[in-house]
């Protein structure tokens, strides 16, 4: 029987932006038997965002569905990396592929509203429900995804999956890139759904355990919390995390905010990666309603390992009886180089691909918050290792 | 439940952990530059300096996360950039280093460019597009500094906020790069002079085969002048033969030629008519008696009897003369057979060989006037190859006469000397008072080609002395000078040299005998 899903996966280390993206199309045209549906697109900020994109475009042509993020990473068949110059990409097709695509701009602003024409938009691309919706968004821009999460989920009835755009893991955050077609901008969202027939199995990892000290958001505004258990948030936080001086990302990566969700008694796990020295505030990537009670976790090695061995052997057993064409991994950045170290890194994603499929194509990104759904709605996290396994 | 108190456990876990996450990161980032520090070390240190210099910057941007990395080398005197590779691109063509720069770099060795812009590094920075860098200075082994970037350009400075423990971990990788750069010039001047010493080797050896081939042509040469020499020497003997045989004919031909016309003289026609007359008488006695024709033709008959008796002595004698001098050429001829022989010493009486080569040179040459005294004294005798000795002498003998041939004085004298200076020598000298040997002929005499003779071929003395060396002994000659006289010495040894010593595969050098000769000058 002949595959209905095609993928190709591509992992590029050159550092010529352009001679990269035009490698990486060629290598795409020539491991795949028709032109792609859909290109996901991810780079680290040493690369030519724009040139990379024009050397793919020239050479597939500029027909074919280009979209992605800026990561702080890339990870690929056999490798992630973080240093220097990288690319990770993910070619789709098929008879059985169906592909929307979407884009938003200054999502900060009438998020929800921006969220449900980027769904209504995807959506009116297929022909049929899409089996999952993928979405890259720009964290620094201020955006309450929380928000924008529940104006896409109004109008797409998937499981919505990925992760935040990213740069170099540094002290200071500045800007991120989404990509859409031959567009390079920040400030944004991309969106992709694909419908089809053919199976799309999501799962995600954790590596947090709970310390047992819990705080109150006292005051919030949107997604930054001002005020904890009555006093300024960066005080308590810097009293909590030991933390001198001018407070960075070192300060909370360490840190993980489990924020309760409603009717449930899980948490979702957050990260206060921004830190607003002028309002004394800590910014989140998802609003935290006023008055909830925060419960504190600490990041563990042995956790994290563990997870993404029990996530392996949860999505083999799901996968079992079923051709595996592709895998996409939406890692946290917080887990990889800071924390796990990149040997370390490589190691959980060498196990990770050998258990859930030696011979699928894969690609993927280091995020600054992941996408995948909770209960009964989407999610945000920070800290997780969420996966898209696409099959037949 | 509200928490109202900080739970200090919790708390300073989070702490530790926080702390720990710090720790982690640095350590990460370290690992990275350790990494970086041992894959930029060859395993082979003869890599090339743009060899090692583009490993050092592909790590730099590669594994080390800089968007931009060069390596460079230039001469802090001029600025000018003599080596630069970068990375991704190339150096901008034409690159200097400002002096303000150049001085900058000398005077802090290393630093970072972005926070607070050096003016002085500015001009650079922009040529380079870069607008946060560290930098690290190094000297060359060759007079040059190496100087190392990497950093950002304004597109990416924002995502690039490099920690000091970053500027600390470049300086030690592009310390550690400067050296292997350095090791690479090493390398390759060790490598120029490697080369150069082994074209030198080969040329060298290309000498040394030449002159190995021009030893070779020598020692041919060096054969074939002694066997020149050795020609010349047979041919001056068979000249001497030639000459000695050619005298004694003359002299034959004398004595055959007076005793033809003695006998073409003989007055045969008027026997015969005093033959007819007498037939024609009948009376013999009364025509002897009466007839005046009777009594001429007996006084006729009387005369040509007492003539043909003096012509028969006279042929006699010159038939005689013939007989010695012919006696006298197989004499000659015996003797040169005696000589004829080569190679095979024997026991001699050097006063005999002597007198052997008096013979044979004085029948070679008209002695003239010249007066010949032997002075021998007892010698015992020689184990010596006798032909070798007797052309010696022969020639030395010749030579004497042919200078006294040239001198005018009438008291023409040479001395034939056979004396024994130690016991186990013997000397063989001939000694003359003829025209002599002018000092300026006396450190050439012994050269192969020398002569002063138009009909000389300068072989005789030449391949006298080398003879003289081959038998073990030595030639040498006195003079005081121009119509002086001169004296040639041959010291033999009573014994013959071992074969090796006689060897003429090594010739001695021609300074041996001229050396020998002006030591006996300058005594």
């Amino acid at each position: 029987m002949s595959a209905k899903l095609y993928a190709k996966g591509v992992l590029s280390r050159h550092r010529n932006s352009f001679e990269a993206g035009r490698d990486a199309a060629r290598e795409i045209r020539a491991g795949m038997p028709a032109p792609p549906k859909l290109v996901l697109c991810y780079l680290t900020i040493n690369h030519e965002q724009e040139q990379f994109l024009a050397g793919l475009r020239g050479e597939l042509g500029a027909d074919v569905p280009v979209l992605g993020c800026s990561g702080q990473g890339v990870m690929g068949r056999g490798a992630v990396h973080e240093d220097g110059y990288a690319a990770s990409l993910m070619a789709l097709g098929g008879p059985a592929l169906q592909v929307g695509i979407a884009r938003a701009s200054e999502v900060h602003t009438d998020t929800r509203a921006k969220g449900e024409e980027l769904a209504r938009e995807l959506r009116a691309q297929l022909s049929r429900p899409p089996q999952v919706t993928l979405l890259h968004y720009d964290p620094l821009c201020g955006v309450d995804l929380d928000v924008m999460l529940g104006g896409v989920s109004s109008a797409i009835e998937s499981p919505i999956l990925g992760g935040a755009a990213a740069h170099y893991f540094n002290a200071a955050m500045t800007t991120t890139y989404q990509y859409f077609g031959g567009e390079v901008f920040s400030h944004g969202a991309v969106g992709v759904s694909l419908a089809g027939d053919f199976t799309a199995e999501t799962i995600f990892a954790t590596g947090c355990a709970p310390v047992g000290y819990q705080l109150r958001a006292t005051r919030v505004e949107a997604n930054t919390i001002l005020e904890l258990d009555g006093r300024p948030a960066l005080d308590v936080w810097k009293e909590i995390t030991g933390a001198r001086g001018k407070l960075d990302i070192m300060a909370s990566s360490s840190v993980a905010i489990g924020v309760p969700v409603p009717g449930s008694d899980e948490h979702l796990i957050r990260a206060a990666f921004v830190f607003d020295e002028a309002r004394n505030g800590m910014m989140l990537g998802a609003a935290v309603p006023q008055g909830s009670m925060l419960t504190l976790y600490h990041r563990t090695v042995e956790d994290t390992l563990g997870g993404s061995e029990r996530m392996a052997g949860e999505l083999s057993r799901r996968l079992a009886g079923k051709s595996l064409r592709a895998v996409l991994g939406f890692e946290c950045g917080g887990r990889t180089s800071p924390f796990l170290g990149m040997e370390a890194t490589n190691e959980e994603n060498r196990v990770l691909q050998a258990s859930v499929g030696a011979q699928a194509e894969w690609a993927g990104v280091i995020c600054w918050g992941e996408l995948f759904p909770v209960g009964n709605g989407p999610g945000f996290h920070n800290y997780t290792f969420p996966l898209l396994a696409l099959a037949e | 439940m509200s928490v109202v108190t900080v739970d200090p456990k919790a708390k300073l876990l989070l702490q530790r952990e926080r702390e720990l996450f710090e720790l982690r990161s640095l350590r990460s980032r370290a690992e990275e530059w350790f990494k970086a520090l041992h894959a930029v070390s060859p395993e082979r240190f003869d890599v090339t300096l743009e060899v090692q210099a583009r490993r050092a910057t592909e790590i730099l941007v590669g594994a080390l996360s800089f968007e931009c990395a060069a390596a460079l080398e230039y001469r802090p005197d001029t600025g000018e950039v003599v080596f630069g590779c970068a990375e991704p691109k190339p150096l901008p063509a034409g690159l200097r280093i400002e002096r303000q720069a150049a001085e900058h770099f000398e005077r802090l060795g290393g630093g970072r460019y972005g926070d607070e812009p050096e003016p002085a590094l500015g001009t650079l920075a922009q040529a380079l597009g870069l607008s946060k860098f560290f930098w690290r200075w190094c000297s060359s082994c060759r007079g040059s500094r190496f100087l190392f970037l990497a950093g950002s350009s304004p597109r990416t400075a924002q995502f690039h906020t490099f920690p000091d423990s970053d500027r600390e971990h470049f300086g030690m990788f592009t310390s550690h790069a400067a050296a292997l750069l350095s090791n690479s010039l090493l390398v390759a001047d060790v490598r120029r002079e490697r080369a150069e010493l082994e074209v030198a080797n080969r040329g060298l050896d290309a000498s040394l085969r030449e002159l190995e081939q021009t030893q070779a042509q020598l020692v041919a040469s060096t054969q074939m002048v002694a066997l020149a020499s050795r020609q010349a020497g047979m041919a001056e003997i068979a000249t001497g033969i030639l000459h000695n045989v050619g005298n004694v004919l003359n002299s034959v031909n004398v004595c055959s030629e007076v005793a033809l016309e003695r006998l073409l003289g003989l007055p045969l026609e008027g026997l015969g008519k005093v033959s007819e007359l007498l037939a024609e008488q009948a009376d013999l006695g009364r025509f002897f008696a009466e007839d005046p024709r009777g009594k001429k033709a007996l006084e006729y008959l009387s005369r040509v009897s007492e003539r043909l008796l003096d012509e028969r002595t006279g042929i006699a004698s010159e038939l005689s003369q013939l007989e010695r001098h012919l006696t006298h050429i197989r004499a000659i001829i015996t003797r040169q057979q005696a000589y004829a022989k080569r190679g095979e010493a024997e026991r001699c009486d050097p006063s005999q060989l002597m007198e052997d080569a008096l013979i044979i040179a004085r029948n070679s040459h008209h002695r003239g006037s010249v007066e010949v005294v032997k002075e021998f004294s007892p010698v015992p005798s020689i184990h010596v190859g006798r032909h070798r000795v007797l052309q010696i002498l022969v020639n030395l003998i010749t030579n004497a006469l042919l200078a006294l041939q040239e001198a005018a004085r009438p008291d023409k004298r040479l001395v034939a000397h056979v004396s024994a200076p130690t016991p186990g020598s013997v000397r063989l000298a001939v000694s003359d008072n003829g025209v002599g040997i002018a000092p300026e002929h006396a450190a050439k005499l012994f050269q192969h080609g020398f002569t002063t003779r138009s009909d000389g071929h300068g072989f005789g003395l030449h391949n006298s002395v080398l003879t003289a060396q081959e038998l073990g002994g030595t030639l040498r000659f006195e003079s005081a000078g121009r119509g002086q006289g001169a004296m040639f010495i041959l010291d033999l040894p009573v014994e013959s040299p071992e074969p090796a010593a006689s060897s003429s595969a090594h010739p001695p050098r021609h300074s041996t005998p001229v050396a020998a000769q002006l030591d006996v000058q300058d005594a």
